[in-house]
């Protein structure tokens, strides 16, 4: 007999020896009811766990729930990934792949509005890394470059792109924060070109999305109590700053008093610094009137009025302390050694046509 | 066994030891002929094959549902390990019974062909012949041959690596095979 003859005989073996249908019945019954008289375990999370994991198994086709698990499992991982990556600073090995990141995200915006929104957002990535850097490292004047380089390209989308109160609303609440953040950023003597450059950049580019909000609610006839808050705060951050300069001319001996002259453009005069402060504070008082009677733009211009003889009030008032060296409570000193804080920056004069030039001089370098 | 078989098992074995009687009844309507006839092979009284059987799917019970520490991969593969350690007590406790002649139960089958007669002549005849082997070697031709389990899931069955099955395997045919000469 051959092998296969004889396992085909074996096998069909198998369809004569069946047990009786009653008994297989009968013995049935019998092991249902001893099992019911006997519980089982109780379920416990896990065994939930265990269970549902199987369950999914036997109803999700073995390539679909292969799929699935790759999937889970890929982005389990890259969760940890992208914030490590996202964390990254300059000097760190991942760096460059943050940087590439970026570039490629980049590219898949399509239009002005949502490069510049991504630019606005990438600014705000370099101001956290500057942050973060430690004061006096090297890569600070790296990112700060960066953050001017981000910084413009989003001005010259927003000016490209079509105004919307929306947009122009992200931008003026990015650069209330951007001027909050560089506040509160402290860099070394060397790199006080560039920190002076990033401030000048970010005000002017807030004070362009202010005026485009502020136009386009007088236009659209929008609800005008955003506006009117957005305009009290502007305020109140002018206010506050001459107070500042107030105490200052204050502390002031009455002969410098009379040395400290401030040249009042829009009046053509030049006056004494306390007469500058008394001005900015009659100006803003002004623009609060003219907020009153819901005039919002001539409310703008009369406090970016009141901040310009702020701050040549300011600068001015800097300049005597520079020279005397004797003016009492200068608290914005140069911090640890070659640190300056930035208080300190910003009495540097703001010139529009210099910060026009800075800006130009930005996009032609990176687009050379 | 298919891989979503196995899945399917293990969804039911979870349920089982949470005492879900349902579940088992499904276990034990999928296996029941194949664990009596593997010990019907074995025992060659179906009176006895039939206590052995429930005997070993109440104990399977009994321990899926007391035993938490027990780890079954293979349900199948757990009742036949069951089912052989039963037979292995029976035959401890009694005296090895005489083998049934197989003609009487043919002469119970209804189907009277002759060419059907013929063939289940044949089969007793291995089927004695089965019986006459090494309890091990009966053990890997109904596992493998009659039950069609695989070599894998035989040598699990039987305590034996994979080779080890094979070998074992060719060596019960022979003897079966020289046996049927």
């Amino acid at each position: 007999m051959r092998d296969n003859q004889l396992i085909k005989q074996l096998s069909s073996l198998r369809e004569i020896k069946k047990p009786a249908v009653l008994w297989c019945d009968q013995t049935r019954k019998e092991i249902l009811q001893l099992a019911e008289q006997k519980s089982g375990k109780e379920w416990f999370w896990q065994d939930k766990l265990v269970f549902y994991w199987w369950k999914t198994r036997s109803v999700v086709p073995q390539p679909v729930f292969v799929s699935l698990a790759t999937i889970l499992f890929l982005l389990v991982m890259t969760v940890p990934i992208n914030q490590a990556v996202a964390s990254s600073l300059p000097g760190d090995w991942l760096y460059p792949v943050k940087r590439w990141q970026e570039k490629i995200t980049l590219t898949l915006k399509q239009d002005a509005a949502s490069q510049g929104a991504y630019y606005l957002h990438l600014a705000s990535v370099r101001l956290a890394e500057l942050k973060r850097l430690p004061i006096g490292d090297n890569e600070q004047a790296r990112v700060l470059r960066d953050y001017n380089i981000n910084l413009s390209f989003a001005q010259v989308n927003f000016e490209a792109s079509s105004t919307s109160i929306k947009l122009a609303n992200l931008y003026d609440q990015s650069i209330n924060n951007f001027e909050r953040e560089l506040n509160e950023v402290v860099v070394p003597s060397k790199d006080r070109e560039v920190y002076q450059t990033a401030r000048e950049l970010t005000q002017t580019l807030g004070d362009k999305a202010l005026a485009v909000l502020v136009n386009l609610h007088v236009k659209d006839q929008e609800p005008q109590n955003a506006v009117t808050q957005r305009l009290s705060e502007e305020i109140n951050k002018v206010e506050q700053k001459l107070s500042t300069v107030q105490s200052k001319i204050d502390k002031l001996p009455i002969s410098q008093k009379q040395v400290a002259r401030v040249v009042i453009e829009s009046k053509r005069q030049i006056i004494g610094a306390q007469d500058a402060g008394e001005e900015a504070s009659k100006t803003l008082a002004e623009a609060k009137e003219l907020l009153e009677k819901k005039e919002f733009t001539l409310a703008l211009e009369k406090v970016k009025e009141g901040e310009t003889i702020t701050l040549k009030t300011e600068k001015v008032l800097n300049e005597v302390e520079e020279v005397t060296g004797e003016v009492k409570g200068a608290e914005d000193q140069a911090i640890e050694g070659e640190g300056v804080k930035t208080e300190d920056l910003e009495t540097q004069p703001v010139q529009p046509s210099e910060l026009n030039n800075t800006s130009q001089e930005i996009l032609d370098s990176d687009n050379n | 066994m298919s891989k979503l078989t196995t899945i399917k098992e293990q969804v039911l074995l979870l349920k089982i030891r949470h005492g879900d009687a349902a579940a088992y009844a499904e276990i034990y309507d999928t296996f029941v002929s194949a664990i009596f006839r593997y010990i019907n092979f074995r025992v060659a009284n179906e009176e006895i094959a039939q206590d052995l059987t429930s005997d070993t799917f109440l104990k399977v019970w009994e321990r899926l549902t007391s035993d938490t520490e027990i780890k079954v991969r293979n349900i199948r593969a757990y009742l036949y390990q069951v089912a052989r350690n039963l037979i292995a007590d029976h035959y401890r406790q009694q005296q090895p019974l005489l083998l049934e002649d197989l003609a009487e139960e043919l002469d119970n089958n209804s189907e009277t062909t002759e060419v059907h007669l013929e063939r289940q002549a044949t089969l007793a005849e291995i089927e004695q012949a089965l019986k006459k082997l090494k309890p091990l070697y009966q053990e890997v031709i109904i596992l493998i041959y009659i039950e069609g389990l695989s070599i894998k899931e035989a040598a699990a069955i039987l305590d034996k690596t994979s080779g080890a099955t094979r070998v074992l395997l060719h060596r019960a045919l022979n003897q079966l095979k020289s046996l049927l000469k």
